[in-house]
């Protein structure tokens, strides 16, 4: 296929737009906002390959005797992309700006159980856009709380309804070296190194447990003079490095990612922005060497988890999904029921988004309750899916 | 060394030139060629052949900013290649694909009478007016050919919302150049 025309003519833009993509740092949420209302409630079509699809569903197949049950197909599904109408929101999707002694905090929109939370910094308002309604401003008052091991200057915790939410400090202002990082956020304690992969974190890449994370600690607090790298266009490239799975409660991050380059790179994206320090081959060797000889393989996770079906039935209290349509023979399907326990999920159905009838693909957090006819307790999207088997469409 | 100097070393035809352009933006210019061709081999030859463009085209090209100037020409070469790679069918690792692009602007049957460099011109006046990150995602997609993984990445977007600002911004940049009298 010839390139498209439009693909030579960006090659054709104005050269300060392509050296400031290349060094471009900054986003501003709150202009991520603005753009959002103009994304209003669409959806954007994805094709996942059937290639990818044992990872994507590995979690569903482990019932007894499921294993290979799925004849080949592919999946095209609408992704979470939806920008929904205010009442449909969450507290924390509503409410996600707040300025508390002249430093902005932006919301995370993940929960920190009440462990982690510290001193009571005082009641602050909270204020939010209705994306729908031409960025409509609404606030309302919060009480707002230091995490611990955290300075407040850098992440704090914001109640709402009974459960607490993490902000963090929306300004770029990275350290100047390690050490000061370690300062302000007690990384050994609200993050810990567990899974990781050697190279890229995709499905062929090789996957590890550490069993414990101190001594990558250790050596990390021996880097504390570890200068912080200003170059934007880092890329981790062809280098040889350990790619570390980083889930931390207190930052309010899901799945992100640590690097450590063999070449004396430490590079991570769980602070909103790049950051990158050089820690010293030596360093670097020694956190290679000792994951890799105190680990075990484990095997690909998947982002996030999904299963696959058509909806049977839809009560107040949960969906019932069946699987038989992806099966080689039908009587294998098996019955999911994806409880509505969480606005994040039952708004598909209050919305209208899924009925009855339809293919759909489930994403969720956690497990799914095989004791208890497979349920799924934390379900947090439910789109439409069109699956094709070869070149047959089957229909929704 | 800085951009002025190796211009200097062009224009003196000293070959350090090529060595000073390589030790600079020799990992940029593979990074776009292999987003785009997904093989070092072939990366490789294509930044080499920038290279030689490079050197060929200075002087008498003094240009004003030179990443620009290098990525441009190491991204022209590398979807030439692609093209000529894919009409062989020499393409197996091939994953980059264009088509979300083609709709866009699907070839030369439309506004022949407009050129790729005036089409460049209101894609660039287009992005101007887009909000910073938005024209930056853009331009990391199709212009460096970032993955979405990697974009998501580097702002902290999730990857569906990258998704999402590129679908957005294509449909938005087709009716601007419809409006502009781009006959699409």
């Amino acid at each position: 296929m010839k390139t498209p025309r439009i693909a030579n003519a960006i090659g054709q833009i104005d050269d300060d737009l392509v050296a400031d993509a290349a060094k471009c740092k900054k986003k501003n949420k709150k202009h991520w906002l603005k753009w959002g209302s103009l994304a209003a409630c669409f959806a954007v079509i994805v094709i996942v390959g059937a290639a990818i699809l044992p990872s994507l569903f590995r979690e569903n197949v482990t019932p007894e005797g499921t294993d290979g049950r799925y004849k080949d197909f592919s999946i095209q599904a609408s992704e979470s992309a939806i920008v929904w109408p205010w009442e449909y929101q969450t507290v924390y999707e509503k409410y996600r700006n707040v300025e508390i002694d002249g430093i902005e905090y932006h919301g995370k929109g993940r929960a920190v159980s009440e462990a982690w939370i510290g001193e009571r910094i005082g009641n602050y308002t909270v204020v939010g856009y209705d994306e729908v309604n031409n960025g409509k401003k609404y606030s309302a008052e919060f009480e707002a709380y230091a995490l611990k091991d955290i300075a407040q200057s850098q992440f704090i915790a914001v109640k709402m309804e009974d459960s607490y939410y993490v902000f963090q400090n929306d300004e770029y202002a990275p350290p100047n070296t390690l050490g000061e990082l370690m300062d302000v956020v007690n990384l050994s304690e609200v993050v810990e190194l567990q899974r990781f992969s050697e190279g890229d974190n995709s499905p062929d890449s090789k996957h590890f447990a550490l069993s414990s994370d101190d001594y990558v600690w250790e050596v990390l607090s021996e880097c504390r003079n570890a200068p912080f790298v200003e170059d934007q266009t880092w890329t981790v490239g062809d280098r040889s490095y350990l790619s570390f799975t980083i889930t931390s409660e207190a930052l309010g991050v899901y799945k992100v990612a640590l690097y450590v380059t063999e070449d004396g790179y430490l590079w991570t994206n769980a602070f909103n922005w790049q950051y990158l320090f050089n820690i010293g081959e030596d360093a670097a060797s020694r956190i290679i060497h000792y994951a890799k000889e105190n680990s075990t393989e484990v095997e690909y996770e998947p982002y996030r988890n999904s299963v696959a079906g058509t909806i049977i039935e839809i009560t107040e209290e949960y969906i019932l999904v069946d699987d038989s349509i992806l099966c080689k023979k039908p009587a294998d399907g098996i019955t999911y029921k994806v409880l509505l326990n969480d606005l994040r999920i039952s708004r598909y159905v209050d919305y209208g988004i899924v009925k009855v009838g339809d293919t759909v693909q489930i994403s969720y957090e956690g497990e799914i309750d095989e004791t208890s006819g497979n349920t799924i307790a934390g379900a947090i999207s439910a789109f439409k899916a069109t699956i094709s088997d070869g070149d047959v469409l089957i229909s929704e | 060394m800085d951009d002025l100097r190796i211009i200097e070393l062009y224009f003196n035809r000293d070959e350090q030139a090529i060595k000073e352009t390589d030790t600079k933006y020799g990992k940029l210019c593979h990074s776009i060629a292999y987003n785009i061709l997904n093989n070092h081999e072939d990366s490789e030859e294509c930044v080499n052949d920038t290279y030689v463009s490079v050197w060929n085209t200075i002087p008498p090209t003094r240009p004003h900013n030179f990443m620009s100037f290098i990525c441009k020409i190491a991204r022209n070469l590398s979807l030439k290649r692609l093209e000529f790679m894919k009409r062989k069918k020499r393409s197996a690792e091939i994953i980059l694909s264009l088509d979300e692009l083609a709709s866009v602007l699907p070839d030369e049957r439309y506004a022949p009478d407009v050129s790729d460099e005036d089409v460049g011109k209101l894609i660039s006046k287009f992005l101007r007016s887009q909000e910073e990150y938005v024209r930056n995602v853009f331009i990391r997609k199709y212009f460096y050919f970032d993955s979405i993984r990697e974009i998501a990445k580097r702002y902290s977007f999730t990857e569906s919302k990258v998704k999402n600002m590129l679908f957005y911004t294509r449909n938005k940049l087709k009716d601007y150049l419809i409006k502009e009298g781009v006959e699409i």
